[in-house]
């Protein structure tokens, strides 16, 4: 491992990349490719632009290599394209769920004490496949920008101000996001904890 | 920032301290206590969904990249008439006609006052009324022109003074 947490083998592929090698790079592109696409999936809920974006990621990547100032880990740089790179996307196509997210604040007063009724009929036990599948279903009502910093947080376990250096916005807006988005499942999942 | 979010949000991540903590979890409802309790579950099923979404098709990432990458660039259609390249035909055109200026037209000669171009009525008398007799003198002694109007002819006695 380097200083930056490369292994001796990501660092030599980005050396021998930054300096126009595109058979490194190729290696590179194996050893993030699923992590791109699943955190690009996972905001963009499409397989068809998760594919085309996690191309674009690597190509953009590519040509901002002389930028990559190498003292942060090349995986945080590329994820942080990728993010980007998903949000960009869903701006620009300006696409909105079905239930935007932007609603839900209506809906639940940040200091209720309690969650809003769920019509679904509470399990007896927490299945973890149930909640996957709940869990899936409720990210995706979610906005992009809501999803993103939930999984920034929840699966890349990034801190908040490494979560508002990734997106381009304030701590507030992290914490906001982050507060209806956790508000958001923990109203979408209520029925199968309350009862536990 | 709201301090509402930020208190449920560090709560929620442990990263508040026990006494204030416990002081903030006076004022959530059951349900907030239970979803604390169950969160480390969500975020492992959160942390298991993100593993299961694979690429179908891995190889096929690196073939699109690759080919992107090392395909030449391709040159822009653009049209050819643009702003700044006809800001930059403007200005050439400029420094044209300045070179051209300089090389072609005489250079500057000092300037000269109007008695030297203009010739002198230096006498306009005739003995003849029905003859005008005008002679000027040309500036610098360049010579002198005698000029009659009216006659048909010049009788071998007229003289001019």
């Amino acid at each position: 491992m380097d200083d930056v947490g490369h292994s001796p083998l990501e660092a030599d592929l980005l050396a021998r990349s930054r300096d126009g090698d595109t058979v490194a790079f190729d290696g590179l592109v194996t050893c993030h490719r699923n992590k791109i696409f699943s955190i690009i999936f996972q905001i963009v809920r499409n397989e068809e632009d998760a594919m085309d974006l996690t191309q674009d990621t690597f190509v953009k990547a590519w040509f901002s290599l002389a930028k990559f100032d190498g003292q942060r880990p090349f995986g945080a740089w590329i994820h942080r394209i990728a993010t980007n790179a998903a949000l960009d996307h869903f701006r620009r196509r300006q696409k909105r769920p079905q239930c935007a997210f932007d609603d839900f604040p209506m809906k639940i007063d940040a200091a209720s004490k309690t969650t809003p009724a769920s019509s679904e009929v509470p399990s007896e036990v927490m299945d973890r496949a149930e909640l996957r599948r709940r869990l899936d279903k409720a990210i995706a009502l979610l906005t992009p920008d809501h999803r993103a910093v939930i999984l920034l947080k929840e699966v890349e376990d990034l801190s908040y101000s490494e979560i508002a250096d990734q997106l381009r916005c304030s701590l507030g807006t992290v914490m906001s996001r982050l507060f209806y988005a956790r508000k958001h499942l923990q109203s979408h999942l209520s029925d199968l904890y309350e009862k536990n | 920032m709201k301090k509402t979010e930020r208190q449920y949000n560090e709560w929620l991540d442990g990263a508040m301290s026990p006494t204030d903590s416990e002081k903030y979890e006076r004022k959530l409802g059951p349900s907030d206590h239970r979803l604390r309790h169950i969160w480390p579950e969500i975020r492992e099923a959160l942390r298991d969904h993100s593993k299961q979404i694979a690429l179908a098709h891995p190889d096929f990432v690196n073939a699109r990249v690759l080919d992107k990458i090392q395909r030449p660039p391709h040159p822009r259609h653009t049209s050819r008439i643009s702003l700044p390249r006809l800001a930059w035909l403007g200005t050439l055109l400029l420094c044209l006609f300045a070179g051209g200026a300089v090389l072609f037209l005489p250079p500057n000669t000092p300037s000269r006052s109007a008695a030297d171009f203009m010739s002198q009525v230096i006498s306009a008398r005739s003995a003849n009324p029905e003859i005008s007799a005008y002679s000027f003198q040309i500036p610098h002694g360049r010579g002198s022109v005698i000029w009659l109007d009216n006659p048909g002819y010049i009788p071998a006695d007229e003289q001019v003074q």
